[in-house]
């Protein structure tokens, strides 16, 4: 195989990589709204309890319904999710939302952030 | 996080690892991030010295696994407390009475097993809450009505068990409840009622034996734990009626529920109809020289015309007994379009569940007479007691369960890190306790801080309804592992620990 052949088949190995790079990551995605939809939902849709509670809180700074804000960190959505450190939020557990769970809907809540 | 009362750190690592092998190691845990969510952040002795934690828990699949863990607890003697989901703030969160409780978390026990449409009635397992139930309902088109409570995120079988109430004809839930799958704590399975014949027709229909009805032995207790429950759903009515009826004044609940009273008494009001100030004030923010009025919620459910002729008769006899009572009705017929409902405070008497709770309140609730000065005396009597430690207090909420009674639910506020605001909280609920106690009246449910302090009004003879409980107890539980100190029903070696 001449050097050539080579770069075309690492090139070809590579964009097969990110392809299913991107693949996993959208899959990761969609798990993540699931769990959104079926755990967070219930508070944060729009016009829900903790979405009116955040509406007033950031007086339209940011975005009250939580999944179209774009700068949460995975730090704050651990936080949030494990531990009673939001006033009006209790954390779930593993057995409700699991770790894999969890990553999921970090990667959905940050799939739109710059 | 503590160890198990009793248990070395190598019986711990022993005892976790028999419980590993049991449910597989990915549900078993023992790491403070993980145990967090076992802890009960709305307490007011939450990261105080006082508060127990749990040392582990644990998440079963299955009645088998549950056996499995209740069989191992015995062999550590290892006190665990059980919890569905562990989402009822108002009444605390899932951690336990005793320090170092491990937690029986069934969360993962969510098969809804049967819905029967026909005979309106379905078997659930222990993690299913109010939303997954109605929304397995919605999505299969099934024309069945649930009670809900207000927390929708609730266990069906843990709301129930506990007294939890509803909105609707079916709102003192647990007399809707027909044959139970219990976990003993010996590790044995039973079924009660009709469910002890093996493989019995009539479990969720008929809803004794032979001999008496135990299901209620399970309700508020540590006697076992509830793996399948079987529960009477309604039928959807023809037409839904949605109906307030509203005062300005405090004092007006006295013949608002006097007012009442016949009509339910005589069955033209069917529902758990509710009493909540109106217009709503967050506790701490009332005007004391007004507080108020109150907003008495009722519904009817049945044919159109006479679901209409019954609001009319309602309407007169509070206009001639309370002139300027004001009334507002949303009527709903066949076919329902129940996503139109939205955020209605209609959606509950629909049996559609919602999630209106707030967090850092505890709630106090009480049994009442069907009594409009009754429920005035006891608003000035917690108003009294409340004073003493520097609050007040104008009513919150009064459900009339049945034609008979009202369980009044009183809250007080909670302040996340403020632990003498927490503690004045905490004493003033305690002296709610004593002060009502004193005149006859009785809890009927409180968060695990207050378990004793409840319990120790029922004296009568000595406490022989608690030592009751307890000799039961002692058979049931020899070992004393199932929720110790539950409801103030300890096991005889853990009895040094009652408050």
């Amino acid at each position: 195989m001449n050097r050539a052949s080579i770069l075309k088949v690492s090139l070809s190995c590579a964009l097969l990589l990110a392809a299913n790079g991107a693949v996993a990551q959208d899959d990761l995605v969609e798990r993540g709204r699931t769990v959104y939809a079926d755990w967070c939902a219930i508070c944060h849709a729009p016009g829900e309890s903790a979405t009116r509670i955040l509406e007033e809180r950031y007086q339209g700074a940011v975005p009250a319904v939580v999944d179209e804000r774009t700068n949460l960190t995975e730090e704050l959505i651990v936080a949030r999710v494990r531990t009673w450190v939001a006033p009006q939020m209790p954390p779930f557990r593993q057995s409700e939302v699991s770790d894999a769970d969890l990553e999921a809907v970090i990667a959905y809540l940050q799939r739109n952030d710059e | 996080m503590p160890l198990p009362p009793g248990l070395t750190e190598s019986d711990f690592s022993d005892l976790l690892e028999e419980f590993r092998q049991a449910v597989g190691s990915e549900y078993v845990y023992s790491s403070d991030e993980h145990l967090e969510g076992y802890r009960d952040g709305v307490s007011p002795l939450y990261q105080t010295d006082e508060e127990p934690v749990p040392s582990a828990a644990v998440a079963p699949a299955n009645v088998e696994e549950v056996q499995q863990v209740v069989q191992i607890a015995n062999r550590y003697r290892v006190p665990f407390w059980v919890n569905s989901t562990g989402k009822n703030f108002g009444y605390g969160g899932p951690a336990g009475v005793v320090n170092g409780t491990v937690n029986l978390d069934l969360k993962r026990m969510n098969r809804i097993l049967e819905v029967n449409e026909a005979n309106a009635y379905a078997l659930v397992e222990p993690g299913v809450s109010f939303f997954e139930m109605y929304r397995y309902l919605r999505e299969r088109n099934i024309k069945l009505w649930l009670d809900v409570p207000s927390p929708g995120w609730g266990s069906i079988i843990g709301n129930t068990i506990e007294y939890g109430l509803g909105y609707t004809d079916q709102g003192q839930r647990v007399n809707f409840l027909c044959g139970m799958e219990v976990v003993l704590p010996n590790g044995e399975v039973m079924r009660t009622g009709q469910g002890a014949i093996p493989d019995g027709v009539t479990w969720q229909h008929y809803r004794r034996s032979i001999g008496p009805r135990i299901d209620e032995l399970f309700c508020q207790t540590n006697y076992g734990v509830v793996t399948k429950m079987g529960i009477w759903l309604r039928p959807e009515p023809p037409a839904y009626m949605a109906c307030s009826i509203m005062t300005d004044r405090n004092e007006k609940i006295i013949p608002m529920i006097d007012t009442m009273r016949p009509l339910r008494l005589g069955g033209i009001i069917n529902n758990n109809a509710t009493l909540y100030r109106y217009p709503f004030v967050q506790e701490g923010e009332e005007n004391p020289d007004n507080p108020g009025g109150w907003n008495n919620r009722v519904a009817f459910y049945g044919l159109e015309g006479v679901v209409k002729q019954h609001w009319e008769h309602v309407q007169d006899a509070y206009n001639d007994a309370m002139p300027g009572t004001t009334f507002a009705s949303n009527l709903y017929t066949t076919p329902y379009d129940l996503d139109s409902l939205g955020r209605s405070p209609d959606r509950l008497m629909a049996g559609i569940p919602s999630l209106g709770a707030s967090l850092h309140k505890t709630y106090f609730s009480m049994a009442l007479p069907f009594d409009g000065q009754a429920a005035w005396d006891l608003i000035l009597l917690l108003d009294e007691a409340s004073k003493r430690h520097g609050r007040r207090y104008f009513g919150m909420a009064h459900h009339v369960e049945t034609p008979h009674e009202m369980v009044t639910t009183s809250s007080a506020l909670l302040k996340p890190g403020d632990d003498d605001y927490n503690q004045t909280t905490m004493r003033m609920i305690k002296d709610w306790i004593v002060s009502t106690g004193e005149k006859g009246l009785g809890p009927y449910r409180v968060s695990t801080p207050y378990m004793d302090d409840a319990m120790a009004q029922f004296s009568f003879n000595d406490h022989r309804l608690r030592r009751f409980y307890e000799e039961l107890k002692d058979v049931i539980d020899p070992n004393g592992i199932m929720a110790p100190g539950k409801n103030g029903i300890w096991p005889r070696h853990m009895r040094e620990n009652r408050a």
